[in-house]
């Protein structure tokens, strides 16, 4: 690597000298040739994502001479975990904010308290909640990018069909209308589901944290067993209660995601919890008209009985970190900047922007329903589970609890009581 | 002793590859690997030396439980029912039919199937709602199981589709078969002895041999089932939201299980210890087999 | 009517073994909605061709293939090279390895790869061939324990008298293994070509721990990303497992006896 390094040095240094003196011979003042060192940037956006990261980072070496990033996309976070620890890793890359407890503890990611300091950078204009995602032990390690949060949508049509004409604001107003809504075939599999439950995942977090309630108590234990995530847990269970776990199982199987055959997309669901991509991808590329699908967007639902407060949405986001042994920690540091903090990356990959000023840019509004996402962004609060270096231990027991839960091989609280129990024995509480 | 001591620095020329290779790729990572397991080891840091701590928690670890159940459930079922199919077929083609060699071509590409490729195939045949199976099955009135959602299902599809890949076991069999001599069975004829006699007599005892060496190599195969399960786990129609092991981890396997253990926690030593476990328990059967093996394996004629 | 019998049931399992193909191919050729509609039709409403097409602009297939097929010729070579060379020493050779190695090199066979992968992976990274495809290379130039088994048992089958005639002429064995022993293993070379062709083409967990580089994969590493990353519909998944299965039927179809034999030289002597 270093020998590589020199060489093109050298290269570079020979070729700016040479074209500096034909140019200094037509000029008064002869030009000093500024070598551009190196920054590799190996980041996890494939396809047509990937090619505006590349534009990004081009945009970027055009527009400064101190620093080339070369960008590499790499499908796969684990390799770029095991070439920083066998020292050939890049120099910034990014992953997604519930790795970064685990991490800092190895020793792999640069505190960026520093750099924020001395460049005089505030974060007071960011959406509330979302630095966040990059602290761990109060130490900020990261730069958060591309912030996503789940509403609830839905499908106007099959609602005002059951007589609905304004969407669930509470848990039990959303069960009932899904009830109301579902159609059923005669041999009891499912024809319209009313239910959010495709795709194949729970929305569990999400809606404990717009249900008010907190997966962690201050001083760092896991709590799942709160109210507000049992009653997350049992939404789900009294649906699949009435209609199935069976069938709502097999409905899970009948479309893929975001492609023509999912199930929204074709009528056969009416409430879906999903981020700001959807309405994209719905109206640009799969080019569904309102006509054929006029959905809805509004909040998750909150837990009845509770007075109104200030919304609140479990956001997670890309984050981007410069690593401890990296070569070029400035020129790391300087695309941060330039790039990720000054929102252009948002712009250009039409993420949520972390600055709140920025939610109004004129370049989102041709994104589908940004508004709906970007004016929840400015009154919400964004929670975040604190980071922890068991992360990832402690999202499997999590999730493998919930799954007997909601396929009622044990009750809401039996499964919380034991991911609870193991919860704090695998943090060590 | 000039042509011996030729010899000796011939051999050890031409078996140098083979003796670089043990040495630095399967001696020393035998060794290193056991103390690795005795250890507590991110490839971020340097090896913690840990003594039992892994052996330890890993008893205690559901997951690991698991996996070995879920090993050992595919070992017990998916060994002898492939067997029992491959010799079956191989037993089919074995006569002397019109078209034989067409049959033995259908019968065994599937075997050669990547199993990335094969593994999707399934998945898809297996859909819950669309898979060609349960379509099958609705229209017989069967109930249709929700092949990789329900936990109960998951592993039978997976040796649904082990069965589909006989391919190989089956050629065994049937060349086996085809090296019986035709005078056994023709003294057996004469004796009077019908297709049932003939096959427990003759047949099976000759196969013998044939059969442990399908045995152990089946054995050992099934214990470090890998790829099609990985495959499942993003292909699969879903399952405990995204999360590997399928359902209620009905298909984390052991393979799979060390495999996240090494590359995705990065937790080497924990990684280490389950394959060494695996070492032993392989061994061990092997040895139980060979051992059992003198009871039932005939060598060579009667 | 027990003549018809095993007739019949060759017949239905000849089905079962050969419907799931026909059904990839089938689903490969239609459109989206049309392949995940409930019904059991065999033959697609349309033939899209184009669907296969897609796929080849969605990823780089034909790239994979290429890498994929490189790899196969790089190691195949390395595998008739080396393999060929440890077998002659266990059979052409007199010396004391000739008996002792052999076992040996049986046994490991029966060693999990579980046990080595991790040492083996972190001595690739201390090399900084992580990423490379040295890591997938290396052991096909190593000789593989089944390939010099089939190798060996072919060689044993080879008459003695040349090789001591060649070796009286004061042959040395270099001689002997070049000149007699390599031109009579034709059958054999074939045999292992085709099953190391076998072996790179559908190798997934050697990729899957080594390739970083998108644009390095191998055909199954890039079919398993394909569906995994991109959520295609399933006729596009069909069509992409059909790329990645049609060279290996191809290539059964021109090479079935050295398949059969092979395999029947492992299991029988086994």
């Amino acid at each position: 690597m270093l020998k590589k390094f020199s060489k093109i040095t050298v290269l570079l240094l020979t070729a700016s000298m040479v074209s500096g003196l034909f140019i200094g011979c037509g000029k008064a003042k002869p030009t000093v040739a500024v070598v551009k060192t190196d920054v590799n940037f190996w980041y996890l956006w494939g396809g047509a994502e990937g090619k505006r990261v590349e534009s990004i980072i081009s945009d970027y070496n055009k527009s400064q001479k101190k620093y080339n990033v070369k960008g590499l996309y790499v499908a796969d976070m684990q390799k770029v975990k095991v070439a920083i620890a066998g020292g050939s890793g890049p120099d910034l890359t990014d992953d997604f904010n519930g790795n970064i407890a685990s991490y800092a503890d190895e020793g792999i990611v640069e505190p960026l308290d520093s750099y924020i300091k001395r460049d005089k950078i505030d974060f007071k204009d960011s959406l509330t909640g979302v630095m966040d995602t990059c602290k761990y032990n109060n130490k900020t390690y990261a730069m958060p990018g591309g912030v996503t949060f789940f509403m609830l949508f839905y499908n106007k049509k099959l609602l005002a069909k059951a007589g609905f004409t304004a969407p669930p604001k509470t848990n039990t107003e959303l069960l009932n209308m899904a009830i109301k809504t579902t159609e059923v075939n005669k041999d009891k599999s499912i024809n319209v589901l009313g239910f959010p439950d495709f795709p194949f995942v729970y929305y569990h977090s999400n809606l404990i944290a717009s249900f008010g309630g907190k997966l962690y108590s201050p001083d760092g234990k896991f709590t799942p067993d709160t109210p507000e995530s049992i009653s997350a847990l049992n939404l789900l269970r009294n649906y699949r209660t009435k209609f199935g776990v069976d069938n709502v199982l097999k409905f899970d199987q009948s479309g893929k995601y975001t492609q023509a055959t999912d199930p929204f997309m074709t009528g056969n669901q009416v409430f879906r919890i999903d981020g700001q991509w959807l309405p994209g991808i719905i109206r640009n590329d799969l080019k569904i008209t309102k006509d054929q699908l006029d959905f809805g967007i509004c909040p998750l639902p909150t837990l009845d009985g509770q007075t109104a407060t200030q919304p609140i949405a479990e956001a997670s986001s890309s984050i981007f970190y410069i690593t401890a042994n990296g070569k070029n920690k400035e020129g790391a540091w300087d695309f941060l900047k330039s790039a990720v903090i000054s929102g252009v990356w948002d712009e250009k990959m039409g993420t949520l922007p972390i600055k709140k000023s920025l939610l109004d840019n004129k370049v989102y509004a041709d994104i589908p329903n940004f508004k709906d996402f970007a004016d929840f962004a400015k009154q919400a609060t964004f929670v975040s589970a604190p980071a922890n270096a068991k992360m990832v231990e402690i999202n499997k027991m999590f999730g493998d609890e919930a799954e007997l839960a909601v396929t009622m091989k044990k009750t809401a609280e039996e499964a919380m009581k034991e991911a609870a129990t193991k919860g704090n024995t695998i943090l060590g509480k | 002793m000039k042509k011996k001591h030729k010899d000796t620095i011939a051999g050890l020329l031409f078996a140098s590859p083979w003796i670089i290779g043990f040495l630095i790729f399967t001696l020393y990572p035998i060794i290193i690997s056991l103390y690795y397991g005795f250890t507590d080891f991110s490839i971020f840091k340097p090896p913690i030396f840990v003594g039992l701590d892994n052996y330890k928690a890993l008893f205690k670890d559901e997951l690991f439980i698991k996996s070995l159940n879920n090993t050992l459930y595919m070992t017990a079922f998916a060994t002898p029912i492939n067997l029992l199919f491959g010799l079956g077929t191989a037993m089919l083609l074995n006569m002397k039919i019109k078209g034989m060699s067409f049959y033995r071509t259908i019968f065994y590409i599937p075997s050669i199937v990547p199993q990335v490729a094969a593994t999707i195939l399934w998945v898809w045949i297996l859909n819950a709602r669309y898979g060609l199976l349960n379509n099958i099955l609705k229209i017989f009135g069967i109930y249709q199981p929700n092949w990789f959602q329900d936990p109960n299902y998951t592993k039978p599809a997976l040796i649904i589709m082990g069965m589909w890949a006989t391919g190989t076991i089956m050629i065994i069999f049937l060349a086996a078969l085809q090296d019986i001599p035709r005078s056994f069975y023709e003294s057996a004829d004469i004796d009077g002895a019908n297709n049932w006699n003939k096959f427990i007599k003759i047949t099976l005892p000759t196969l013998s041999p044939v059969i442990l060496y399908q045995l152990i190599v089946s054995i050992i195969f099934n214990f470090q089932i890998f790829t099609q399960a990985w495959v499942i786990g993003e292909a699969g129609g879903g399952g405990n939201a995204g999360l590997f092991g399928g359902p209620e981890n009905s298909i984390l396997f052991y393979a799979t299980y060390i495999f996240y253990n090494a590359f995705s926690y990065f937790k080497m030593g924990k990684a280490s210890a389950m394959a060494w476990i695996l070492f032993i328990i392989t061994a061990f059967i092997t040895w139980l087999v060979f051992k059992t093996s003198n009871k039932w394996v005939t060598y060579g004629g009667e | 009517m027990k003549k018809i019998l095993p007739h019949i049931v060759l017949i239905l399992i000849g089905i079962m073994f050969i419907f799931p193909f026909l059904w990839l191919l089938s689903t490969s050729f239609k459109s989206g909605t049309d392949a995940s509609a409930l019904s059991l039709n065999l033959i697609p409403k349309k033939i899209n061709w184009e669907n296969y097409k897609e796929i080849f602009v969605k990823v780089p297939f034909l790239r994979y293939c290429i890498n994929t097929l490189f790899l196969a010729i790089i190691g195949i070579v390395g595998q008739m090279l080396t393999s060929s060379m440890v077998a002659y020493s266990l059979s052409g050779i007199n010396w004391w390895g000739k008996k002792v190695l052999f076992p040996i090199i049986l046994s490991t066979i029966l060693l999990p790869y579980q046990v080595t992968m991790i040492p083996v992976y972190l001595i690739y990274n201390k090399l900084h061939l992580v990423g490379t495809y040295w890591p997938l290379i290396i052991p096909y130039f190593l000789a593989s324990a089944i390939n010099i088994f089939l190798m060996r048992q072919f060689f044993i089958t080879l008459p003695t008298s040349l090789m001591e005639a060649a070796s009286i002429d004061g042959a040395s064995h270099f001689t002997i293994y070049t000149k007699i022993i390599l031109p009579l293993s034709k059958p054999v070379l074939a045999a292992v070509s085709v099953f190391t062709f076998l072996n790179v083409w559908s190798d997934f967990l050697g990729p899957l721990i080594y390739i970083n580089n998108q644009s390095m994969f191998t055909v199954s590493l890039g079919l398993k990303s394909f569906i995994g990353e991109h959520s295609v519909e399933w006729n596009l998944i069909m069509a992409a497992s059909a790329v990645t299965t049609i060279p290996i039927i191809i290539i059964f179809f021109f090479a079935q006896k050295q398949f059969i034999e092979g395999i029947t030289l492992t299991g029988i002597k086994g």
